[in-house]
């Protein structure tokens, strides 16, 4: 009978053997998800007893700014001294931005999180790095031409720009273990052609090249080696030592050329069935530079460059969206300008992914950016520009070289997303908290373009202590669905020294202070405050209402950067 | 009669301290605005007015005046110039003689010095031009006792708030001797001792490659010279001419052609004799002050010049000789006093296989401003074509020791020694060919690999014929293009038999490589050059002169141009006259997709045609052959293109071609 009343036990006191069970880990099946894909999240169970368990997992989802959502329980069994997954899946519909996945036992234990981010087109939402949670990667100068070579004959190659050593089954393995995950892969495109394939190119049509005004070679980029061509074999390294000499032979075509620019088309539609890329990033588009045609012709040929850039661009597109509607378009671009040129519509329309490689120098003193605030705002301003164009605004990281790295790195992070900057290339593994989780999990009120700068913040909000903080650049309103409105103020403790470089951590803040003016017509519907310190975690706040009809929100302490998101809606 | 005597002794000693007679050290003293400067050796006259120079100069060895008179030139005019246009864009004049602040720094008993300067003028051609402003250029000149060595200090100070980049250019005009047409002048190149007289072409008026910091000038019918010395680090120059173009005619050349200046030089008329250097622009930041000294040397019973420096100027000969032979050094004082000589060196016989022959040894205990002479034996005939390496040791004034090495090239071509100032007519076979020294019988090839090179296979057709090729490879960087291997030297360059060129632009060589292939050409080497991206036209053949002693000649920089239905034709009777070929009309000749647009030259021999276009043609230049093809490697490489250096014509043409140039 003993093992019938052991039995009666367990039924009746089920925790005693979920007491050795835990939840380990709570993934997404993918860091990036389309709208119309079936998310799946996988959650671990580990048994940590000597005989066989059973354990429910819970699972519920987060959007927006508190949205829950129950997606019901699993019973796993776990082996003894085992793990389990559980797994859990949900229509996205269509529904975008960042989300919490979080699971946890059924009677009692830790609760475990992961954040994922739903959009059509990564960009949009697109966080580029060393992170964990980075949902496309931009890979640079793999191919054996850039322009002309992306879909290599051979299983190995060196790239022409950079001379990196490549195999298929290497690259195949890497773009699988993205694609897996969600992670998007941006191959890098060039309106430069080199590598010895690029040569070849150069030589089977000589005019397709630029030149300058000795009837040599000209354009953007131009180099020769001819002992590195005679000496270009994957399989030796010849006198290089083993290492790659990182010689570029290169030249620039004339896209005067249309022929040039289906080429080049062409050469990424190839390399994209080859190996699954989502997207391009250009480096240099199919522009036309000065100079001249192999028969002393000016490379425009007298006509107007700019409206055959954007002839050029937009055969490119139409070229490659004919096989892949989807494919991604970015650009090495600067700025767009104001008023805005017929290429800076193009390069934005549908989401264009516009690189500022700018804001890497801003690290220097002299630069006129390198105050925080004058890079803080030129964020503000570029992503304002490009995003009334349809496109995403991408930050370079600033080049930190000879200067010591202490909270430089959180603050260009904390202003690119405060300002709706898209980052790239910034380091996430050094900040002091992870940012990276949470502009994934809270993109919406971040990488929105949707989102309007207030005009007059100090008509909606007023921190009234402590004063130094930084907040009237970053006070925005935003219109969710319809009879909603969402005002977001981003409160920043700002950095102790005035530009870039060497910036050391400031002391917290505490006892914060923000008045809201409620808008005529509206009443507060809920507030909100959004941080990454310690963790990510979102709260609703409790508003002190004032006798003028103003509402006092009270944040006990600010170590780097908080948001605070206050919703009104129509008064009924 | 006593009464004279006392007369005539005052009179001789008062004539023996007074500034216009011989002294016995040296002094400075002013005539007029004029200021004299002077010793035993030599009387000058500074006009500080008139450009800060020299305008009255006499050896009082001869005491005759080396000023032709009327003329504005003088000792020592400098100037700055502009890097890009160091021809045409002088500061100020030659006739513009700005003036100069002088005076008296010393006057004696030690020495003499005298010191001009003034700022610069911040205009080039009336257009303000910033980086002249705000400089102060220096001379002083000094006269020490017992030498006939001036020595000229010059220093730039840069006055103003900012950096500069002057150029400084140094120069003199004088005749030695009655005449001019018997001024001879001779520069250290690195392609060997360069040596000119009256109406030279420019090209030879001018050594880009200078390899030490000496040039003389000298009359042999009157056996006087004048050798100057310089800082050589900063050179960046030699020029001489005995006859020289105006500025006018510089300007009307300049406005009508706008072309490269060396053929401004070539084709202008003359009027002056000059001997001047040029040093490279010089980084200057404000408040700062660069500074070189040159000397000047006068000599006297001189025959020829083939070293200078601080310490001793040498003359050389060796004759033709029988079973044994012996060659002479004659040496002269220069800047240092010098004692204890020891002379010795090797000869280098050129025609067996540099076999190395060490010559004798000479002493010579003192050495002063006349000539000696030692002789070294040989213990073999003096060969044809001979290297002759001298080592001159010996302790200076300071007793500091010294090793001095020079070398000189006999050359068999030449009845005189390859450096010395014949007279009264100099020939230009004077330079060093030494075609001799291939004494094993083996073919070198040089061949300078541009793009699309191989697609000529001329590296398999040359192994064939037994050749040993160098390979040397183009490099183009953003600023500049470059091979990876040229020779250095025209002795080097002539290691080989046949130079290619296949796609590689002038400016890879620069103008000291333009130069080295010209007289390697000239001196029996033979060239071959390929059309391709950075060949002709676009290989700026035409502004670094490359293309003025090849058979074809560049029109315009783009001369690349697309290949049309034109047919190929050959021309039979020349391809079997020249090169032996049996076959050049029955041959096929595929596509030529791309050529160059070239001219070909009265003495070119065209060989193929693209319709009216030469495309193949060969010259003769000096000694050397010369073979251009004006096709370009490119376009459609691939069999149903069916291109030209695939074809069977070109098989048999590169074959051809080859041999000719291999002398086969």
């Amino acid at each position: 009978m003993k093992w019938l009343s052991m039995l009666m036990f367990l039924l009746l006191f089920p925790g005693f053997v979920y007491g050795q069970t835990e939840i380990v880990s709570v993934r997404s099946g993918k860091i990036h998800y389309l709208p119309d894909e079936r998310a799946v999240f996988i959650g671990t169970v580990q048994n940590s007893g000597s005989a066989e368990a059973k354990a429910t997992v819970n699972c519920r989802l987060y959007r927006h700014l508190g949205e829950e959502i129950t997606l019901g329980s699993r019973t796993v069994t776990v082996p003894p001294k085992g793990k389990a997954d559980s797994e859990f899946s949900f229509p996205l519909d269509g529904v975008e931005y960042g989300y919490e996945v979080q699971m946890w036992l059924e009677g009692g234990g830790k609760k475990i999180s992961d954040y994922f981010g739903v959009s059509r087109n990564v960009i949009k939402i697109g966080i580029m790095g060393d992170s964990p949670y980075a949902n496309y990667t931009d890979v640079f100068a793999w191919a054996p031409d850039d322009f002309g070579n992306l879909s290599p004959k051979g299983e190995h190659w060196w790239s022409g720009q950079g001379n990196y050593d490549y195999t298929k089954a290497r690259l195949n393995e890497r773009m699988r273990g993205w694609h897996d995950r969600g992670v998007k892969a941006v191959t890098y495109g060039k309106g430069v052609s080199g590598g010895p394939t690029g040569m070849d190119i150069l030589i089977e049509h000589p005019d397709w090249s630029c030149y300058n005004r000795f009837g040599q070679l000209g354009g953007m980029n131009m180099a020769i080696d001819i002992w590195s061509l005679k000496n270009w074999d994957v399989n030796n390294h010849g006198d290089s030592g083993g290492r790659m000499w990182q010689f570029w032979n290169c030249w620039t075509p004339n896209f005067y050329e249309t022929d040039a620019v289906l080429y080049g088309a062409q050469a990424l539609v190839d390399g994209a069935k080859m190996f699954g890329w989502d997207g391009v990033r250009f480096d240099a588009q199919f522009d036309i530079f000065g100079g001249f045609s192999y028969d002393s012709k000016t490379t425009d040929h007298g006509e107007n460059r700019d409206a055959l850039n954007v002839r050029n661009l937009r055969l490119t597109k139409e070229h490659i969206l004919k096989t892949f509607p989807d494919f991604i378009f970015g650009y090495n671009y600067g700025a767009v300008q104001n008023p805005p040129t017929e290429m800076d519509r193009e390069v934005c329309k549908g989401g264009g992914l516009i690189m500022d490689e700018g804001f890497c120098d801003t690290s220097a003193p002299q630069h006129p950016d390198n105050p925080w605030i004058n890079f803080a705002r030129r964020i503000i301003n570029e992503v304002k520009a490009t995003g009334s164009l349809g496109g995403c605004q991408i930050v370079f990281e600033h080049n930190r070289m000879g200067v010591t790295v202490i909270a430089d790195n959180d603050y260009g992070l904390i202003f690119c997303f405060a300002g709706g900057g898209r980052p790239y290339l910034w380091n996430y593994k050094s900040t002091r908290y992870r940012l990276d989780r949470f502009t994934t999990r809270y993109s919406e009120y971040l990488l929105n373009d949707d989102i309007k700068r207030l005009s007059k913040p100090e008509e909606r909000f007023r921190v009234q202590r402590p004063a130094t903080i930084w907040w009237k650049d970053w006070a925005g309103e935003y219109a969710p669905s319809e009879g909603r409105t969402q005002y977001i103020l981003h409160l920043i403790n700002p950095p102790q020294k005035k530009g870039i470089g060497s910036t050391p951590f400031p002391a917290p803040q505490n006892d914060i202070s923000v008045d809201f003016m409620i808008p005529e017509g509206q009443e507060l519907a809920e507030a909100w405050l959004l941080s990454p310190e310690p963790e990510v975690n979102g709260r609703k706040l409790s508003p002190v209402h004032n006798e003028n009809g103003t509402v006092t929100f009270k944040v006990e302490s600010l170590d780097l950067w908080k948001l605070l998101v206050v919703e009104v809606r129509r008064t009924k | 009669m006593k009464k004279y005597f006392w007369i005539y002794f005052l009179a001789a000693a008062f004539a023996t301290t007074s500034p216009s007679g011989a002294a016995d050290s040296p002094k400075a003293f002013m005539d007029g605005k004029r200021i004299v400067l002077e010793n035993e050796f030599l009387r000058l006259v500074i006009d500080p007015e008139r450009g800060g120079r020299v305008v009255s100069f006499m050896d009082k060895r001869d005491g005759e005046e080396r000023m032709e008179p009327g003329r504005v030139e003088g000792l020592c005019f400098d100037q700055f110039y502009e890097q890009d246009d160091p021809l045409l864009s002088g500061q100020w004049s030659i006739n513009g003689a700005q003036p100069y602040e002088g005076k008296i720094l010393e006057s004696g008993p030690k020495n003499a010095s005298v010191q001009v300067g003034r700022m610069s003028i911040p205009f080039e051609r009336n257009v303000y031009n910033c980086n002249y402003d705000s400089l102060y250029i220096e001379k002083i000149f000094t006269l020490m006792p017992g030498t006939p060595v001036l020595k000229i200090d010059i220093r730039i100070h840069n006055l103003s708030p900012e950096g500069r980049r002057p150029a400084y250019w140094f120069r003199s005009g004088y005749v030695l001797g009655k005449s001019r047409e018997n001024e001879r002048y001779i520069r250290p190149s690195q392609r060997g001792l360069m040596t000119g007289g009256p109406d030279d072409p420019a090209t030879d008026q001018m050594v880009w490659d200078p390899a030490y910091g000496w040039t003389a000038t000298a009359d042999t019918t009157v056996h006087r010279g004048v050798v100057w010395l310089m800082d050589s680090s900063r050179l960046m120059m030699f020029y001489n001419s005995v006859a020289a173009v105006t500025g006018r005619q510089i300007d009307e050349f300049t406005n009508k052609y706008g072309v490269d200046p060396l053929w401004i030089w070539d084709n202008a008329s003359s009027s002056a004799v000059t001997s001047e250097w040029y040093y490279r622009p010089v980084f200057l930041p404000s408040g700062g002050i660069w500074q070189t000294t040159v000397r000047m040397i006068s000599l006297q019973k001189i025959d020829g010049v083939a070293h200078a420096g601080e310490n001793f100027v040498a003359d050389i000969e060796a004759p033709a000789s029988g079973s044994e032979g012996a060659v002479s050094i004659t040496l002269y004082r220069a800047a240092n006093s010098v004692r204890n000589l020891t002379v010795t060196g090797e000869l280098i016989d050129l025609d067996i296989a540099a076999k190395t022959i060490p010559l004798g040894k000479a002493q010579i205990t003192g050495l002063e401003f006349d000539p000696r002479t030692v002789s070294l034996p040989v213990k073999v005939r003096i060969p044809a074509h001979a290297l002759i390496r001298v080592h001159v040791s010996g302790v200076s004034g300071q007793g500091k020791s010294f090793t001095e090495k020079f070398e000189y090239i006999r050359n068999s071509d030449s009845k005189e020694i390859a450096y010395r100032i014949p007279a009264p007519k100099m020939t230009f076979d004077y330079r060093p060919g030494i075609t001799g020294l291939k004494p094993d019988g083996k073919r070198r090839v040089l061949f300078l690999e541009g793009l699309a090179f191989d697609r000529w296979s001329l590296t398999g057709a040359l192994k064939g014929m037994g050749a040993e090729i160098r390979e040397s490879e183009f490099m183009k960087r953003r600023m500049t293009t470059a091979v990876r291997y040229f020779p250095a030297t025209l002795r080097e360059a002539l290691k080989y038999d046949l130079i290619i060129m296949a796609a590689v632009d002038a400016r890879s060589l620069g103008y000291d490589g333009c130069m080295i292939l010209r007289d390697y050409v000239n001196n029996g080497g033979s060239l071959l050059v390929f059309g391709g991206l950075y060949s002709f036209g676009g290989g700026q053949f035409r502004e670094m002169g490359l293309d003025s002693f090849l058979p074809l000649s560049v029109k315009n920089t783009f001369d690349l141009t697309k290949g049309n239905d034109s047919p190929v034709n050959p021309d039979a009777g020349l391809l079997k006259k020249i090169l032996g070929m049996e076959s050049g009309t029955g041959a096929e000749w595929g596509t030529v997709s791309w050529y160059h647009s070239l001219d070909a030259k009265k003495d070119a021999r065209v060989l193929i045609r693209l319709g009216e276009q030469p495309l193949v043609a060969v010259s003769s230049s000096g000694k050397g052959r010369i073979a251009c093809v004006a096709g370009a490697p490119l376009g459609p490489g691939d069999e149903n293109a069916h291109p030209f250096w695939n074809s069977t014509g070109w098989n048999g043409l590169r074959r051809g071609l080859l041999k000719w140039l291999l002398r086969e």
